[in-house]
């Protein structure tokens, strides 16, 4: 146990939480043993208060008193002693004089006495009182200065902490604004209460400022009933927004009080007050009201900034105005219309009051060339969303017959309404639902998407048990597509025909999650928005990163390689298999030991580990792959992989990492029957330490059988597409152990009270045996490392939540879960717990995450949207693979359509979020969608689209999945 | 007088019951009501000090009273200014070991245990029995050794400020400190064992 932990644990058995430093705390929410012991301390701590003694037996006391009264008691001298003859000793000399032994019932009781006062004692009284008073005569006005000054810094430190934010100093400019009481005070445009002079607040007022803590780190000793997230919560940095206007001053934004400006560099008496209540002044088009696209909702023009965290996204200052064509599920817009599609702002106090110039408000926007009989239309959604206060959206098309134009109003009118509603609830924030903080500007297709997923009305499943695991490293989907796709590329090339590297653009987001400093393994929790009001529907998200740390070189590998060689195989996918043994035989090192055995032809373990050398493996190549006929049994596959297993293990040293002894299964056929087989040997040589890895070779491969069975084993995946790919695969085989960092990766998830689950984005609920054997295989690795490396065996419990178990983990991998939930209300949403074995530091790690949502109507941040982004990459990767789908079979027209449907979609949901608008990672999904949608127009022939097809379809999986280091191609 | 000074008073955290001192000089004045009152106000504290300190069946009644019948002889040792009942705790610690000395010794010397009075209706350990975590908790704490057990039933179950134990018990707060520790720490220690072996049995 380390000295932090020893220091704690014994603080906390001594005082309890009370008596933990700051640093003490966060130490015990990630240490697991502490944790541990705190709550065993408070249940001990609950049971000592309930532990009950038995009744005090009827007429005891009577008993005993009468006892006590049959006995004598001998008058004591209780007078006084007379003064001169006692010395003044004071009270703690009389007590030391009179030390009772161990039973006080038989030492010699002190005479009972006054203590006497003696001048001696009266004189220093008065002295030391006449120095107190000289003392405050001199000094008593710079001690009351220093008073004063502290409690201005107390009071200094207290508005700080209570607002939870800095006004005008921020980390990277301390003294960049004016001070607080010298900065003129404006009324806020939100209705807030707005700031007067100094900040010089009770605690009561800061506690109803922040009612929720939000910010705050707020421990307790109370722990009953909480868990770590409610005691132990990490404190939420808060950033300062500010917002440039065009004079230059800096307009400090609070969550719930408004704004107020105060100047930068200047004489807070010299600038002048700004109107209050500023509207926005948009840009005017008719009857006095303008109509504007892209602006915020407040009341100036800005750019938001962040200072105190570097923002992901850069949201680039947009057009005053500009035409988005829309386009309804039914109609297409013809290329020649004079189509506009505007949006307006809703509850703001300058529409128009009268009737009259309600109507002629146009809340709409209509093409120029609409008959004027549509004024009554129009009027009437125009009142309909000024009443509502709605930002609504409608689409036209150049087709300006009534029919088409009532169709295109009922489709607006329908949506604009359960937007509105949801809007009124909201009162008067920018469009609620998902993203609060918007500025609501939306087209259908994004209002739709945002609002199938806000509806609470869907069914939910239980938040507990196993759940398949979705960090697939090197994924081996990823590697056949990316090997065929370079193979039909080249050849495409080679006829000088097209051939765009379209696919090489489609990557996974960007995750910003650290790579944790003092263990192997990081957990990040987060949702899609910064605060909640009401039962809401929304995306968290569970980050995972691993330390960029590896363990080493590779350690000594024990081999059992299994050729898979029934039936005839083509020369391409035989030559390549050849190539894979002579690598191995090249990439021996001192202290590995390789065997290889056959199936399908004679000769079963052709090459026992105490062969393999270049020699008899050469012969033993030659027999099989020249026609040479061999001698011995001839194996079927499963019986091969047994023999293989068993000759692993029989030279398996225990000592050795796990991952050092593996089996190789190698196969470019169908499994068929014999995969169900193949599946069970792996699980049961994993459970017994020696993982099944498995190489599909060549196009015909059976990759999906084989993924489940290097699944099943614990094993990694490979394509071996020719013979080139045999060194590379031989050598990340053999050096995928060192590249481990953590194994038995335990994640569980746990919803809060009330928080119904929805569904776990690309996982799926494990039935009763898969669980087990998930449980089996995690006990395995468990018992091995214990035996290997000392990590203590900690595991073979269920946890309550959502558990889901990742056998490796590898040296800075990162991985996000999506959950979508939905939540009651305000308050705690989730907490997660990772455990694992941790192979940097050679013990058992741990990583906690909680995540509660205030009220915070603040926009999304970095951290929220990029879930917002992760769950777009996800529907954007649904939508490849369909349009890849669509493309198959010659239906390239059919895919163009789905492809340019995602990019009408991507386009308004980037607009529907501010903070999306710059982002370039979205900015090129748009460009490649673009590009597809053109290569799709222009395909013709079944080779063209089988060539987009694979394309597409690598770009869905990439979209969503993390390539390993050795394969990126065009990262970011 | 002490009707009319209901009053506390504070000292070092601890609340005074000004007439509890004072009840100790009545009964030394003769007031025979006075030692009746102690026994109302004190006795059920002490009672559970004995029971969790180890004591079983009959014995405790034993104990019980002959922790009362020191206080009544040791009353005038009592100084009023300090608080009542560390000091009768005391009385009651010392008891309990002499009690656990005698039995240790009766056995050593194969006299067999503290002759058992014929009881008077259900056993104070039936009772106890009854509550398996009072029983778990029971086992635990007799399994402490003397000194963190004593410190761990003043400090953690009755409240006493370490101070007052330290006095109570003649030792340096630091000590005290110590066997506090690791007795919490030992217990914390069995109930996760217990917890743990509860979990397997529930999930088999």
């Amino acid at each position: 146990m380390s000295d932090v932990c020893t220091r704690a644990q014994e603080a906390l058995a001594e005082g309890g939480v009370a008596a933990l430093g700051l640093a003490q705390r966060e130490h015990v929410v990630d240490c697991a043993a502490c944790s541990d012991l705190l709550l065993a301390l408070n249940a001990l701590d609950t049971d000592l208060g309930e532990w009950e003694a038995p009744p005090l037996p009827a007429g005891l006391n009577e008993r005993v008193a009468a006892a006590v009264a049959a006995e004598p008691l001998d008058e004591l001298e209780l007078e006084m002693e007379p003064a001169e003859e006692a010395p003044a000793r004071g009270f703690f000399a009389r007590r030391r004089a009179a030390k009772p032994s161990d039973d006080p019932s038989n030492a010699t009781p002190p005479p009972l006495r006054r203590w006497p006062i003696s001048t001696t004692v009266v004189a220093a009284a008065a002295l030391l009182m006449l120095a107190a008073g000289t003392f405050a005569m001199q000094f008593g006005g710079k001690v009351k200065g220093l008073f004063e000054t502290a409690d201005a810094e107390i009071d200094s430190v207290d508005s700080n902490l209570g607002e939870g934010w800095r006004p005008g100093r921020s980390s990277r400019s301390p003294a960049a604004a004016a001070p607080a009481e010298e900065a003129p005070v404006v009324a806020d445009a939100g209705g807030g209460d707005a700031f007067a002079g100094r900040l010089n607040r009770s605690s009561d007022e800061w506690k109803a400022m922040d009612p929720d803590g939000d910010g705050m780190r707020r421990p307790t000793s109370d722990l009953s009933g909480k868990n770590f997230g409610d005691v132990f919560r990490p404190q939420v940095r808060r950033k300062i927004q500010t917002r440039r206007n065009k004079s230059d001053s800096i307009t400090i934004t609070t969550p719930s009080r408004g704004s107020r400006r105060r100047g930068e560099g200047r004489a807070p008496a010299a600038s002048p007050a700004p109107p209050p209540e500023a509207p926005r002044q948009a840009k005017k088009e008719r009857g006095g009201l303008t109509f504007s696209l892209d602006e915020g909702p407040s009341p100036e023009p800005s750019v938001v900034e962040e200072q105190e965290e570097e923002a992901i996204f850069e949201p680039e200052p947009v057009p005053m105005a500009e035409r988005v064509v829309a386009k309804t599920p039914q109609r297409s817009a013809p290329a020649d219309s004079s189509l506009s599609l505007r949006t307006i702002e809703g509850a703001d106090e300058q529409l128009p009051a009268t009737l009259e110039e309600k109507r002629r408000a146009v809340p709409l926007g209509y093409a120029e060339d609409i008959p004027a009989d549509k004024d009554r239309d129009r009027s009437r959604l125009g009142k309909q969303a000024a009443e509502k206060g709605l930002l609504a959206l409608i689409g036209t098309t150049g087709d300006t017959s009534n029919s088409a134009l009532s169709d295109l109003l009922a489709d607006a009118d329908g949506l604009a309404a359960d937007v509105g509603e949801a809007l009124a609830r909201q009162a008067g924030a920018p469009i609620g639902g998902r993203y609060p903080g918007a500025d609501g500007k939306l087209d259908l297709e994004a209002l739709r998407w945002l609002e199938e997923g806000s509806a609470l009305d869907v069914p939910t499943v239980p938040a507990a048990g196993y759940w398949s695991n979705t960090y697939v490293p090197g994924d081996p989907a990823l590697r056949r597509l990316e090997s065929r796709v370079r193979g039909q590329r080249e050849h495409r090339l080679a006829r000088g025909l097209e051939a765009d590297a379209l696919d090489a653009a489609a990557h996974q987001v960007r995750q910003p999650f650290d790579a944790p400093t003092d263990g192997a393994l990081g957990v990040y929790l987060h949702a899609d928005r910064r605060g909640i009001t009401e039962p809401t529907r929304m995306r968290i998200q569970v980050g995972l990163q691993g330390t960029e740390r590896r363990s080493g070189r590779r350690p000594a590998m024990n081999v059992g390689v299994v050729l898979d060689l029934r039936g005839q195989g083509s020369a391409r996918d035989e030559g390549a298999m050849r190539a894979l043994v002579e690598a191995l035989v090249q990439a021996r090192d001192l202290g590995d030991t390789f065997s290889l055995t056959v199936a399908g032809r004679p000769g079963g373990a052709v090459v026992p580990a105490q062969q393999f050398r270049y020699g008899p493996v050469r012969l033993a190549l030659e027999s099989l792959f020249g026609g040479t006929p061999t001698e011995g049994p001839t194996l079927g596959l499963q019986a091969a992989m047994l023999q293989a297993v068993a000759a692993v293990g029989a030279t398996d040293d225990p000592n050795r990492p796990l991952g050092s002894s593996v089996v190789l299964l190698v196969s470019p056929r169908d499994l068929l029957e014999d995969a169900p087989a193949l599946e069970a040997i792996a699980h049961r040589s994993a459970v017994a330490g020696i993982p099944v890895s498995v190489v599909g070779v060549g196009a015909d491969a059976d990759h999906v059988r084989l993924e489940a069975i290097a699944l099943a084993g614990q094993g990694n995946r490979r394509v071996l597409t020719d013979a080139s790919d045999a060194d590379s695969v031989v050598d990340r085989e053999l050096s995928a152990a060192s590249q481990v960092v953590a194994r038995a990766v335990r994640l569980r998830i746990r919803l809060a009270p009330g928080v119904k689950l929805v569904d776990v984005l690309g996982s799926h609920n494990l039935d009763a045996a898969q669980s087990q054997q998930v449980r089996q295989a995690e006990q395995s690795i468990d018992r091995r490392l214990a035996r290997n490396l000392g990590i203590q065996a900690d595991r073979g419990d269920d946890e309550e939540g959502i558990q889901i178990v990742i056998p490796t983990w590898y040296a800075g991998d990162g991985h996000a879960v999506l959950l979508d939930v939905i939540a009651p209300g305000p308050g705690p949403i989730a907490d997660v717990s990772v455990k694992y074995k941790d192979l940097v530091r050679l013990n058992n790690g741990v990583a906690r995450a909680s995540l509660h949502l205030g009220r915070d109507p603040r926009p999304p941040g970095p951290l929220e949207l990029n879930v917002v982004k992760n769950e777009v990459a996800h529907e954007l990767s649904v939508r490849l693979a369909e349009a890849a789908d669509r493309a198959a079979g010659g239906r390239s027209a059919d895919g163009a359509q789905v492809v340019r449907d995602a990019r009408t979609w991507l386009g308004s949901v980037q607009r529907a979020v501010p903070a999306l608008r710059g982002d370039r990672e979205l900015q090129r999904d748009l460009s490649l969608l673009t590009a597809y949608a053109h290569a799709l127009d222009a395909s013709s022939g079944a080779d063209s689209n089988q060539y987009l097809h694979d394309s597409l379809r690598l770009a869905a999986r990439r979209k969503v999945l993390a390539p390993l280091a050795e394969d990126s191609e065009g990262a970011p | 007088m002490v009707e009319e000074a209901c009053q506390h008073q504070q000292s070092d955290d601890v609340v005074i019951h000004v007439e509890d001192r004072l009840l100790l000089q009545r009964h030394l004045r003769g007031d025979e009501r006075a030692f009746d009152l102690l026994l109302e106000r004190l006795g059920r504290p002490v009672w559970a000090l004995i029971c969790r300190s180890g004591v079983r069946g009959p014995n405790r009644e034993d104990v019980y009273q002959e922790v009362f019948v020191k206080v009544h002889r040791a009353a005038d040792t009592f100084q009023p200014d300090r608080p009542l009942r560390p000091w009768v705790f005391a009385i009651a610690i010392n008891t309990v070991r002499n009690f656990h000395r005698n039995k240790q010794v009766r056995q050593l010397l194969h006299l067999g245990d503290v002759p058992e009075r014929a009881g008077r209706g259900p056993s104070s350990q039936q009772v106890l029995e009854a509550n398996e975590s009072a029983s778990w908790l029971d086992e635990r704490i007799d399994a402490l050794p003397d000194a963190q057990r004593e410190v761990l039933l003043l400090c953690s179950v009755e409240g006493l400020p370490m101070k007052e134990a330290s006095a109570l018990l003649d030792l340096p707060v630091n000590t005290i400190k110590t066997h506090l520790r690791r007795a919490r720490l030992t217990l914390a220690a069995d109930l996760q064992r217990r917890q743990r072996a509860e979990d397997r049995e529930a999930g088999a």
